[in-house]
């Protein structure tokens, strides 16, 4: 019976821990990992290579020995922005550009590969074209539609992102001209280019959507109840031209600015989609007391899936969903956060085809008390906005540029506040430019 | 009496041979003079939108003009210009931009050997104000012949306490697609459009001086070609001296009005 019993008790002594060790099971709607063993590791480094531990299931995307980057652990989000493409059709060709994926989190892009077909919506023939912005699909039928996506690949070209579809019929060759040449623009009458951009992509439901050309005010279009804007320009000359594009939402909260340089072409169009504006964030506290929630919010397309990225000293990410209307809402607990000042911004896609780049960012501070954050209705973009009108544009530009390089300047012209106007102030300026 | 007349076939062939070479010469000299050294930029990974630096020339290199059309950069803080024998230029781009653009281009009898850049400074656009390593690098290109004139442009007037006194001040910014604005002109004028004689060399701010806030302020940009596109807003004040000047009309008008009909 003693023995029984002292059998009975080895047993449990060694089977307990056991039963408290059982590994959990995490899940999410993207993966699940069942029982992982976790061992506690060392850190890694480049420049001579050394592992010294591992933290179980980290390979989500790759790294390599020029810009070594580990993620261990389970909370990362792999994150690329779909680009933004331009379609002009030439002669039998139509000239693709396209502007560059942001990749992170795990994943880095390789290369991209056009998509080409002649019925909407595919199936694409797919190409790799390097890691290029621009390629020119030649010996194109005249007057046929041709249906064009763009691909991101990873280093070991696996799509891992998909523009959005444009289209652009290519011409027939033109005979030869019979007069001379248009003249200049020295006369009286004033010339117009004939090249036109169609825009189209999606903001906030019923949104003012703001459309810049050169950083120069070109003009505003509202955004449709489902986020969906369209815009076309015309009169442009031939050459390069930066398009910017931003919006504000309902509280008066303004986007970053979605750029994309395009080239115009003489009597021809480009058509320029997948135009996604990231959504605006805003928090409702300055400071909250550490192990408190603090509530992240803003606005997006609807029934959008938004992920909010908290820097800290570690990364978190949180998922939320946007409401019919764009809405977010989330309360995130700040017991993983340091003391200190952090920020957080956010990200949205839509079926995990449209992917936003990240939106402008919103600070507050982990400490101890909550202090709630001043809810404005309009808030005018503080850093730039030299002459306080709530623009950012060419007249603040002026006024920072009197004081370029010149001693004692006032502190709001000097943006970042190191007593001289420069380069970097220019840059902030920038930044937030409204046009 | 001098004889040129070769005599032998050697001395023709020396004859040929110098002939040849001065031709190659001439030829090879009149390619490297017009050669066009375009700077673009390569951001690689990286979206910027502040650039500043200072292209150092090579010796006994001869610039005439340098050429910003389609440039990366929007806006010049300072735009490039020959000060000894380097270029110092800094500007920046809303928005950013990231991968491999112009930024200006100007012919050379140097090609586009023996350039190099010095205090280069790329800010990344994100607000934070950091600097990230950019590659410029001098190319051949060619500048095409520019008959388009430059964009059209707005002109912004304001006035701060802050800069120029606290006068008026008009800003302009025109893009060209050819060969870049060489210049700016102005106007301000009461009520008839700017005869050729009106026109005065101009930068961006114009400070409005004493009436100048109730004219039309009239500016035109002009390319490297000569193109130019002109661009008119009313002065600060403009609106308001029409009332008043309408105010002053009526009020004269019923005074005579009031002086006839009490005569008769």
């Amino acid at each position: 019976m003693a023995l029984y019993l002292k059998c009975f008790i080895i047993f449990g002594i060694f089977l307990l821990p056991a039963y408290f060790a059982l590994a959990q099971t995490y899940s999410s709607n993207n993966f699940t990992i069942t029982a992982p063993a976790l061992y506690p590791g060392g850190y890694s480094s480049s420049d001579t290579f050394r592992l010294t531990g591992v933290i179980s299931q980290f390979a989500i995307g790759t790294s390599t020995i020029d810009s070594f980057k580990l993620f261990p652990g389970f909370l990362y989000f792999p994150f690329v922005s779909t680009p933004i493409v331009t379609a002009t059709a030439g002669t039998q060709q139509v000239a693709l550009s396209w502007t560059a994926a942001d990749a992170s989190t795990g994943w880095s892009v390789g290369q991209y590969s056009v998509g080409q077909s002649t019925t909407a919506g595919g199936p694409y023939t797919f190409s790799n074209v390097g890691n290029v912005l621009s390629s020119t699909r030649t010996s194109l039928t005249a007057g046929t539609t041709y249906y064009f996506v763009i691909r991101v690949l990873d280093a070991l070209d696996n799509g891992i992102a998909t523009s959005t579809e444009v289209s652009a019929v290519p011409t027939a060759p033109a005979a030869p001209p019979t007069g001379g040449g248009g003249g200049g623009g020295s006369g009286g009458m004033q010339y117009y280019g004939t090249g036109k951009a169609d825009f189209s992509g999606r903001a906030y439901p019923r949104s003012l959507v703001t459309i810049l050309k050169d950083a120069q005010l070109l003009g505003t279009v509202t955004a449709g109840t489902d986020g969906t804007f369209r815009a076309s320009v015309s009169s442009l000359s031939a050459g390069t031209y930066i398009f910017s594009v931003y919006s504000e939402d309902k509280e008066g909260r303004r986007s970053n600015l979605v750029t994309f340089p395009t080239s115009i072409a003489e009597g021809v169009t480009a058509n320029i989609t997948g135009i996604f504006i990231a959504p605006t964030i805003g928090v409702d506290k300055s400071e909250v007391r550490r192990g408190d929630d603090i509530s992240f919010f803003g606005q997006s397309a609807p029934q959008a899936d938004i992920v909010i990225a908290v820097n800290s000293e570690e990364e978190f990410f949180a998922k939320t969903v946007s409401d019919k209307d764009g809405i977010y809402l989330y309360n995130f607990d700040t017991v993983v956060l340091e003391y200190g000042s952090h920020s957080a911004k956010s990200k949205s896609s839509i079926g995990n085809q449209l992917i936003s780049g990240y939106g402008l960012a919103a600070n507050f501070r982990v400490g101890i008390q909550n202090v709630f954050a001043e809810i404005k209705k309009r808030v005018c973009s503080a850093r730039g906005d030299v002459n306080m009108d709530c623009k950012v544009n060419l007249v603040d530009f002026s006024i920072a540029a009197y004081w370029y390089n010149r001693p004692n300047p006032p502190a709001n012209v000097d943006i970042n506040g190191d007593g001289k106007v420069n380069l970097v102030d220019f840059s902030i300026m920038a930044y937030n430019w409204t046009g | 009496m001098l004889n040129l007349q070769p005599t032998t076939y050697d001395q023709r062939l020396k004859i040929l041979f110098v002939f040849v070479v001065s031709c190659w010469l001439l030829v090879v000299g009149q390619i490297a003079y017009a050669a066009t050294a375009v700077i673009e930029i390569d951001t690689g990974r990286e979206t910027i939108n502040a650039l500043e630096g200072t292209l150092v020339l090579p010796s006994g290199a001869k610039i005439d003009t340098i050429y910003t059309g389609n440039s990366a950069i929007l806006i010049w803080i300072t735009p490039p210009e020959i000060e000894g024998n380097t270029i110092k230029f800094a500007g920046i781009t809303p928005g950013g931009f990231r991968g491999r653009y112009p930024v200006f281009s100007f012919d050379s009898a140097s090609g586009v050997q023996n350039y190099s850049f010095k205090s280069v400074n790329a800010i990344r656009s994100d607000s934070s104000g950091t600097s990230v390593p950019v590659k410029l690098i001098v190319s051949p290109g060619e500048i095409a012949e520019d008959t388009v004139p430059p964009e059209p442009f707005d002109i912004l007037s304001s006035k701060t306490p802050e800069a120029f006194a606290g006068r008026y001040f008009a800003s302009f910014l025109a893009q060209d697609k050819g060969t870049g604005v060489e210049k700016y002109e102005y106007a301000l004028i009461w009520i008839l459009p700017p005869d050729k004689n009106d026109w005065r060399e101009a930068e961006s701010p114009l400070v409005l001086n004493g009436l100048d806030v109730f004219k039309t302020i009239y500016v035109r940009a002009a390319d490297h070609n000569g193109n130019y596109r002109a661009v008119s807003t009313a002065g600060p004040y403009r609106h308001a001296s029409i009332l008043i000047g309408s105010i002053i009309v009526v009020c004269v008008l019923l005074f005579l009005k009031r002086s006839f009909y009490s005569r008769s």
